[in-house]
């Protein structure tokens, strides 16, 4: 990437500077920017900079389609970089297939060295909050799942969560179990994406089609519970929209059966592949004091050594029935951030089995009056979502529609990371950092 | 990559990154391997069907009664209201014996987004989701669809879903 | 919604000795117990950053997931929402604070926790409400030239609806 869009620096005689360039070896200047300059003239209309060789100040803007606005980039820096000759800007995304979406990163350069990251987020946002409000609460569910939309069974819990407190209603304890098996299914089918795009980014192909074929089998359960395979509007207040039809119990002990012999192919083929851990290992660190100020949560708080899990620490829907342990990681580079997830789809597999074992029998709807109008007042509702801390700020005013509702939304606070934690690496690490921060766009924009 | 082998710096450790990483690719090979016998789990789509849940949810389907050969729907407006994104458009008709039916009913099927609550809040189990997801369409317009194109006939045993006893949704919609 | 001392059972540890403390620590600050068992505090919003800091540095409320703002437009104000937690004991908090709708600034906490510098983004998108010394107050969903602040309840979409194909509710 950084190769080709390096700007070759004219040769003035400070041998110095050309060195400092990581991508130029010495010598190497005059063959490039001799082929530069061919191409230059077969597409006419392009001056580039290299042909100019004495001039000092080349237009550094020249790679963008225009100068960077100001909205980008603080005043400061923009002055900051016009004051550096060697310093320049590059713009990643929003359409770059290792973005996870439309993530727009202005990065600075010097060389393929990173100065400063500034994350634009907004591409896909859709107004979600407003819609809350306009919506009823019957809607509303429906319109969490696309909040989150690869982990929208746990987006749903955490609202049906902060009404039922509104309502003071319990859920049945059957329902309880059933919400513990979807979070969990859910988090694994997460993981498993995850899985798949990390190391899609990262170059290698294989592993995205062997944990695609496994997430469409966790998939295919949902499908039969619910009905829908990525959109399920199932929780209801006071329970769960159907009981689970016949036979579910077997298939979902089937895919995890699966899952429990795929995993250990998982580990042959990327997790511990030396050239991986290598392109993973100390990259992006991200330390625990930093991760705790900056709102991280979930397997990236856990990558930085923070063992904090709201399943333990917070407990909801009778997760402290279960036994299972916190997956956490020292060191709080990529790597670690990979290994916790990957150890959370085994964790995940036993609160499954555990509660597959224990599904007590009865009713999966609870009594819930008719008409939802939550009393007024208001409430902060977490649950451990796949990418972490999901809160759900409901306020009621008495109608039947939310007055407020706020998402705390982990992904929101993994991209905010990106403003410090990219700094000094390649841009190639880049690519490696955001995979690991796992950032949806639906949530990050609302 | 580049930093692999910077970070490798003497040479016996840079033998013991070989081995390393030729194991990892004959390992990474073996699995490739052994996906050989395994039997394949993609289907080729257009000769052969997936075959959705029986109560997969598509769209919103205007069941027939197969008895009188009419609509179950009786125009109670109920799905009309409840749509989160109120896309639903009946106009109600009345019969000679005073039964209501409605004359249209269209949906927006472009902006449905499968919730199933319609429903859910249907009082006369009047509508049904169907699984069939082939809706494709040359123009914008098919993507409304009226009376002609919602009507089917359901038969043998369908949705598991709570219909009228038992949930919060008894007797219906709060109207 | 506070009903001070009966709802205390759902209190966990953590917060009861944090209530304890402030009690002990600062008998002006006047905690209140909400009914999901969370120690509120409402203070002016001249105090915000001062009792900020102290439950950082003193109690111990190193995590904040979650700042945001709700508009109560007939009584003219606004009320700012921070969540803190304790991530060793489990303590949970919440700040409010309120603002007036008139003049909607308000200190920021972005010294304090670093995370509520894109909270308060998103507030400053959403509301309008101007964070006093934030380092980098810019709108992170909508674009610069987007006019006013959707999510304030006497918003008005000036652009035409879109034509929609079936009947609008
Ligand atoms: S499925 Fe949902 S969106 Fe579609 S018509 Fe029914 S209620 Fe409306
Ligand atoms: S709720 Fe059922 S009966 Fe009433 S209008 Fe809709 S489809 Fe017809």
């Amino acid at each position: 990437m950084g190769g080709a869009r390096t700007r070759p620096e004219p040769q003035t005689g400070a041998r110095e500077n050309v060195i400092e360039l990581p991508v130029l070896a010495e010598g190497s200047v005059e063959e490039i920017s001799g082929r530069t300059r061919q191409r230059a003239r077969f597409r006419g209309d392009f001056e580039y900079p290299g042909d100019d060789f004495e001039g000092p100040n080349v237009n550094r803007w020249q790679y963008l389609p225009q100068t960077p606005p100001v909205e980008d980039l603080l005043v400061e820096e923009v002055r900051e970089i016009e004051g550096n000759e060697r310093e320049m800007v590059m713009n990643m995304g929003p359409q770059h297939p290792s973005t996870h979406g439309v993530l727009r990163c202005v990065l600075g350069l010097r060389g393929e060295a990173i100065t400063r990251c500034r994350p634009d987020i907004g591409y896909l946002h859709r107004c979600h909050e407003k819609l809350n409000e306009l919506w009823s609460y019957q809607g509303t569910i429906a319109l969490s799942d696309r909040l989150d939309y690869l982990a929208a069974m746990t987006n749903e819990l955490a609202f049906v969560l902060a009404v039922e407190k509104l309502l003071e209603i319990e859920p049945t304890e059957r329902a309880d179990y059933i919400r513990v098996i979807c979070s969990e299914l859910q988090r694994i089918a997460s993981h498993l994406l995850f899985f798949g795009t990390t190391a899609l980014d990262l170059g290698a192909v294989t592993p995205f089609l062997h944990s695609f074929r496994e997430r469409e089998a966790v998939y295919d359960v949902f499908e039969y519970i619910s009905g829908a395979r990525l959109l399920y509007n199932y929780m209801r207040f006071g329970g769960v929209r159907t009981d689970f039809p016949p036979g579910t119990d077997k298939k979902i002990r089937e895919v995890l059966d699966l899952l429990e012999n795929r995993l250990p192919e998982y580990h042959d083929l990327l997790s511990y592949n030396p050239i991986f851990a290598v392109r993973t290992q100390g990259v992006g660190v991200l330390s625990r004091d930093d991760a705790i100020a900056w709102g991280a949560a979930g397997p990236v708080l856990r990558g930085s050594g923070v063992a904090y899990d709201l399943r333990k620490a917070d407990p909801y829907s009778g997760y402290e029935k279960f036994d299972f342990k916190v997956c956490v990681e020292e060191s709080g580079d990529v790597w670690a951030r990979f290994m916790v997830r990957m150890k959370e789809i085994e964790e995940s597999i036993k609160i499954i089995r555990q509660a597959l074992d224990g599904l007590p029998e009865g009713d999966a709807r609870g009594q819930v009056p008719r008409f939802i109008k939550p009393p007024p007042g208001e409430v902060y509702a977490r649950v451990e979502g796949p990418r972490g801390e999901l809160g759900c700020y409901v306020v009621s005013d008495g109608s039947d529609k939310p007055y407020r509702c706020h998402w705390r939304t982990p992904s929101f606070h993994h991209v905010s990371l990106l403003e410090f934690v990219p700094v000094g690496h390649l841009v190639a690490d880049v690519v490696a950092i955001i995979g690991s921060m796992d950032p949806v766009f639906g949530e990050v924009d609302k | 990559m580049e930093a692999a082998v910077t970070r490798n710096r003497s040479f016996r450790d840079f033998l013991i990154y070989l081995y390393r990483a030729a194991r990892a690719i004959v390992l990474g090979h073996a699995v490739t391997l052994k996906h050989l016998f395994r039997r394949p789990v993609t289907i080729r789509y257009p000769e052969e069907e997936y075959h959705a849940t029986p109560w997969h949810r598509t769209y919103p389907a205007l069941v027939i009664d197969e008895a009188t050969r009419e609509l179950k729907c009786t125009a109670c407006m109920s799905c009309e209201r409840a749509c989160p994104p109120g896309i639903i458009a009946i106009e109600r008709a009345q019969g000679e014996d005073k039964k209501t039916y409605p004359g249209e009913f269209w949906i927006d099927m472009l902006r449905c987004m499968e919730c199933g609550i319609c429903v859910e809040v249907c009082p006369f189990d009047a509508l049904e989701m169907v699984p069939e997801y082939k809706m494709t369409a040359y123009h914008p317009d098919d993507g409304i669809f009226d009376k002609e194109r919602l009507a089917v006939v359901v038969r043998g045993p369908k949705t598991p879903w709570p219909r009228r006893k038992g949930s919060y949704l008894e007797g219906g919609w709060p109207t | 919604m506070v009903e001070g001392d009966k709802a205390q059972p759902a209190m966990n540890d953590g917060t009861r000795q944090v209530l304890e403390a402030i009690r002990r620590d600062h008998p002006d600050w006047q905690p209140e117990v909400t009914r999901w068992g969370e120690v509120q505090l409402r203070v002016g919003r001249e105090d915000l950053q001062a009792v900020a800091r102290a439950l950082r540095d003193d109690h111990g409320f190193n995590y904040c997931p979650s700042e945001t703002v709700v508009d109560y437009v007939k009584e003219g104000r606004f009320e700012l929402d921070v969540r803190l937690f304790n991530l060793d004991t489990g303590a949970k908090l919440v700040l409010k604070s309120d603002l007036p709708r008139d003049d909607a600034t308000c200190p920021t906490l972005a010294g304090v926790w670093a995370t509520c510098k894109w909270h308060e983004r998103e507030i400053w998108d959403m509301f309008g409400v101007r964070f006093e010394g934030h380092p980098d107050l810019r709108r992170v969903f909508l674009s610069e030239s987007f006019q006013g602040y959707p999510l304030r309840k006497d918003f008005v979409d000036a652009r035409k609806p879109r034509p929609r194909l079936v009947r609008q509710r």
